[in-house]
């Protein structure tokens, strides 16, 4: 896909290349937000392609959304709501973490909070599966630690 | 997939505090950094102006005395994610008044049966508390609980401040009128209290300080509206007065007409609260308030501070609330306070509390939310739970 190359940076394009080979566009002021993508166009020039190992078709189209909604100023409550909508706590993760990979602040801390709504009211199960992480208390740290808390435990629904 | 610990930490920072002890249990890892104290200040801070989830309710202040009680109640859907833990909740019960709360900090005063009267600032969810050194204006008058007049504020930049504001009465209680308060501030941070250079002149009525409103940095406070003026007094009619946190200047609001027109009156019922919010979004914030007559709620938003100019938004009769009473509700005992920007104005009856949303003109959602024992007219200040620091002296709660 060739690039247009112009003279004013403000209508400036960037491509970049997804892990799995698709090539999308963003304005350069979009790309600017993404300080990862920043770096590589610092290093590399703005006019090749810049590759993205770790961010694939299905997420980046969504990031890009978002940040063109951000440079001209419009992102709204009801932006975001709209934006999480459909997407399941799985789905989420994965564009979270690639808003992490891209260092794109913005998009990182509004899902971040997004994952914690989400994560608020669910079992000690699920966060654990969801990070994937192990439970690694002895059994007597982890009866201690329920006692302990056991007024936090109150009012838990069950996993959906 | 697995998400590494700094992405947890960053998470997990979002989450309130009730939710954040539970998965404390998800594992090792996870419960050490939760004790990090730059986790702490990251989760104050992230959830700083976000919705307050629960409030504290305790009878009204001339009943403390003798009736020693602190109730906390979650908003209606808040219920899993929000609270204290109970043993912290009697304990507060037992030996002390809630007197405001800030970003999950709670200023309370002890009210023990012997003579000294202590003021402590804690944390009821990482169960620290820090006293503050109670002046000596307070120490002579701890008998008499309605004159303590004191208020918190907590700033999203300084995580490890908060401010604690004393309105000292200079003249003696039976001597009036009361002509003006001396300004006390106590910045937590460096451990002292400081006086205000100019005076808080509240003009002459009797002022009602335990529903300040902090707002354009000054603190506002409404007056009573008792009959004790004569028509040609500029004080004949209730009014806000605002003391201005930097330079010291008081300034009288005037009040919606309309709520006046019935003042002054042998029993009027009116509050002011904040209204509005500030989120990433926007930042429109103002003042509120709230007039309950015989029959109903009569909200007003302040649309102009400069020009005073207020506008209706609410009005809802008593009756057309569909409260499912024993008896009929007596106006009187009505205790009510309007929570996080005007989303929710939470009202008691006699044993019962409600909630009725306010973003709707025409659809007036009340629920129910629990039942109390806090008697007429209880004290409301909300709260959300968060793991802010008490500052210098933290120390453990017994």
């Amino acid at each position: 896909m060739a690039q247009e190359a112009s003279s004013s940076t403000s209508s400036k394009t960037i491509s970049l290349k997804t892990g799995d080979g698709e090539i999308f566009e963003i304005e350069a002021s979009a790309a600017k937000q993404m300080k990862t993508v920043q770096r590589l166009i610092d290093d590399l020039g703005d006019d090749i392609t810049i590759p993205l190992h770790n961010v694939f078709s299905k997420e980046l189209p969504k990031i890009i959304e978002y940040y063109k909604k951000d440079i001209t100023g419009e992102i709204t409550k009801d932006f975001e709501a709209e934006f999480v909508k459909d997407l399941n706590d799985d789905e989420v993760k994965v564009l979270f973490l690639a808003a992490n990979y891209l260092d794109a602040n913005k998009l990182f801390e509004f899902l971040s909070q997004n994952i914690a709504d989400r994560l608020e009211s669910k079992s000690v199960e699920y966060v654990r599966k969801y990070f994937g992480v192990e439970n690694d208390f002895t059994p007597e740290e982890e009866s201690k630690l329920r006692e302990e808390r056991a007024w936090s435990f109150r009012g838990i629904k069950e996993d959906e | 997939m697995e998400l590494s610990n700094n992405v947890a930490f960053e998470i997990f920072s979002w989450l309130p505090a009730k939710s954040i002890c539970k998965l404390k249990l998800t594992c090792e890892s996870f419960s050490e950094f939760s004790k990090e104290s730059t986790f702490k200040t990251k989760q104050a801070h992230n959830l700083f102006g976000r919705d307050d989830t629960c409030f504290f309710i305790q009878p009204e202040q001339t009943r403390q005395g003798f009736e020693k009680r602190v109730e906390l109640h979650s908003l209606p859907k808040e219920q899993q994610s929000s609270g204290i833990p109970k043993n912290v909740l009697t304990f507060l019960s037992n030996s002390a008044c809630v007197l405001a709360s800030s970003n999950g900090l709670v200023l309370c005063h002890t009210i023990n049966n012997n003579d000294k009267l202590e003021l402590f600032v804690c944390n009821p969810i990482t169960k620290s508390w820090s006293f503050i050194p109670t002046p000596e204006s307070l120490q002579i008058n701890y008998s008499n609980f309605a004159n303590i007049n004191l208020m918190l504020d907590c700033s999203r930049d300084s995580p490890d401040d908060f401010l604690v504001f004393l309105f000292e009465n200079t003249m003696d209680y039976y001597f009036s009128p009361k002509t003006s308060y001396i300004c006390k501030v106590y910045h937590g941070k460096e451990g002292v209290w400081k006086t205000m250079e100019r005076r808080f002149f509240p003009g002459g009525r009797n002022m009602n300080f335990d529903m300040p409103v902090f707002h354009n940095g000054a603190v506002h406070i409404i007056s009573d509206s008792g009959d004790y003026f004569g028509k040609s007094s500029p004080f004949y009619k209730p009014y806000i007065m605002s003391y201005n946190l930097e330079d010291g200047t008081s300034t009288m609001l005037e009040l919606p007409r309309e709520a006046t027109k019935d003042c002054p009156a042998v029993w009027c019922n009116m509050g002011i609260f904040n209204w509005g919010k500030v989120t990433s979004y926007s930042n429109h914030r103002s003042i509120c308030l709230v007039k309950l007559s015989k029959s109903a709620f009569t909200i007003w938003i302040l649309k102009d501070y400069e020009s005073a100019s207020w506008k209706k938004v609410f009005k809802v009769r008593v009756k057309d609330l569909g409260l499912k009473e024993e008896k009929d509700v007596d106006v009187e005992r009505v205790g009510f306070t309007v929570m996080n920007g005007g989303d929710l104005l939470v009202f008691s009856t006699e044993n019962k509390i409600y909630s009725c949303r306010l973003d709707d003109e025409r659809f007036k959602m009340v629920e129910e939310i629990c039942k109390h024992n806090c008697g007429p007219n209880p004290r409301f200040i909300s709260y959300s739970d968060t793991l802010r620091s008490c500052g210098i002296n933290a120390q453990t709660m017994p």
